[in-house]
């Protein structure tokens, strides 16, 4: 007897479990657009609740978002209570027809990097106070977050941005140099100026030279090192690079990857210089 | 029903259990190990943005310690005889200048338990370094770090290690 009253207790809590999951609607269907997307561009969600009765008779549906095994919606304080009210600013937005939608940046949404975010992003539409067990929300769904691809280039700096108080390396791949002739070359040069603001923060005319087309070939600071499988590159200190009158700021440099002889070479890069730290 | 409570009594068992963490020592007298002269043994160069985005590593951080010159760096940290904070010394090597000003004091945020260094020039200026780690300071190593805003978000760090 005592055996078949467990029997008779699993059975339930099985059967329960499975209604619970049973009166979440798993018929919605969504898109994006962009269909993909990485996690610092902008989405629209749309989600189309024709084929989950209870959704479409409400007027207002609102969403349920989260990072799985990471953060939630803190760039808008945060999802609400489940079973008891939305965050309003998780409203959707009504496209007729069954379909709602819904706007965000993931890092701005989550408050977080795309590496804490990662490669999914969890939803689940709703009523604005769920749990009845009447269809009230849909199953937990799930949007993929495409990852930001490093892609290498024939020129880089690292770091990516820098004030005028770091230390920046330039760096040169030979294996995809745009100038078939760069490819040749066992010794690679830069030539780079500077452009600088004064004081009140007006464009001062003429580049700072590091040094002249002509002596470039014969500046040590100016040789790249070679550091093996084609790629080269130069470190300099931005506070002391260049020689800069007092009171002039660097506001960006350029910079020409070439040769001893200065005959051949690659485009003209520049990069900007942050000042406010 | 018997059965049912030695289950859940087991399995409760099993849940309560905890990993063993490390023993990370004593957290007193901090401040008095950080006196002395440090000798730079390695500066790590971090570009925040290629963190966040979670690109390879070789693009994430490179070593400065050889290709900018660092090797020879030496910093003099000065204490008095009742282990306060005093005066500090970057001692005049070839390397580049890490905090802006050669000599000058330095304080700490808490004497006790010690996060943030502050040195400070004759004339006022200031630039502070974070403790990343105390790991290794009874052993003679010293690892602060410093990190450049931009809008208020980190945008470079620099990881500097030291030792006695």
């Amino acid at each position: 007897m005592k055996t078949m009253k467990k029997i008779i207790i699993l059975v339930a809590l099985t059967f329960s479990a499975m209604l619970v999951r049973a009166q979440s609607c798993d018929q919605a269907t969504f898109r994006t657009e962009p269909a993909s997307f990485t996690a610092e561009d902008e989405v629209k969600l749309f989600v189309d609740v024709s084929s989950c009765s209870y959704l479409a008779s409400l007027d207002q549906l609102y969403l349920w978002i989260f990072v799985p095994d990471g953060p939630g919606p803190d760039g808008v304080g945060g999802n609400g209570d489940f079973c008891n009210g939305s965050n309003a600013e998780l409203l959707m937005t009504n496209e007729g027809d069954n379909v709602w939608s819904y706007t965000f940046t993931p890092t701005e949404l989550f408050e977080a990097s795309p590496a804490e975010i990662g490669s999914e992003i969890g939803f689940i539409p709703k009523e604005f106070a769920a749990c009845k067990g009447n269809g009230d929300q849909t199953i937990d769904l799930f949007l993929p977050v495409e990852s930001l691809i490093y892609t290498p280039a024939e020129s880089r700096t690292f770091p990516e941005s820098f004030t005028n108080k770091d230390f920046v390396t330039l760096y040169f791949d030979q294996s995809l140099s745009l100038n078939e002739e760069m490819k040749t070359l066992e010794e690679i040069f830069v030539y780079a100026f500077a452009n600088v603001v004064d004081e009140n923060g007006a464009s001062v005319e003429g580049n700072i030279e590091k040094a002249p087309w002509t002596e470039v070939g014969a500046t040590t600071e100016l040789t790249m090192i070679n550091e093996g499988n084609e790629i080269y590159s130069l470190t300099f200190d931005l506070r002391t690079f260049f020689d800069l009158e007092p009171g002039h700021r660097l506001s960006s440099f350029s910079y020409i990857y070439r040769n001893m002889e200065g005959t051949i070479q690659s485009g003209t890069y520049s990069s900007d210089v942050l000042n406010n730290n | 029903m018997k059965n049912i409570i030695l289950i859940i009594f087991v399995l409760g068992l099993v849940f309560s259990c905890r990993p063993e963490f490390e023993d990370i020592g004593e957290p007193q007298g901090r401040s008095a190990g950080l006196s002395g002269t440090w000798n730079l043994v390695s500066v790590v160069q971090i570009d925040e943005k290629a963190v966040s985005k979670g690109y390879p590593d070789f693009v994430q951080r490179i070593d400065l310690t050889e290709r900018a010159g660092f090797n020879t760096y030496q910093l003099v940290l000065n204490q008095n005889a009742a282990g306060n904070a005093t005066t500090f010394e970057e001692r005049d090597t070839d390397a580049p200048a890490i905090i802006g000003f050669d000599s000058g004091s330095w304080t700490l945020d808490d004497p006790e338990y010690p996060k943030v260094i502050t040195f400070i020039s004759e004339n006022g200026q200031e630039f502070t370094m974070t403790v990343s780690t105390y790991l290794g300071l009874s052993e003679g190593e010293l690892n602060l770090k410093f990190s450049r805003l931009a809008d208020g978000e980190p945008i470079v760090t620099y990881q500097y290690k030291f030792v006695k």
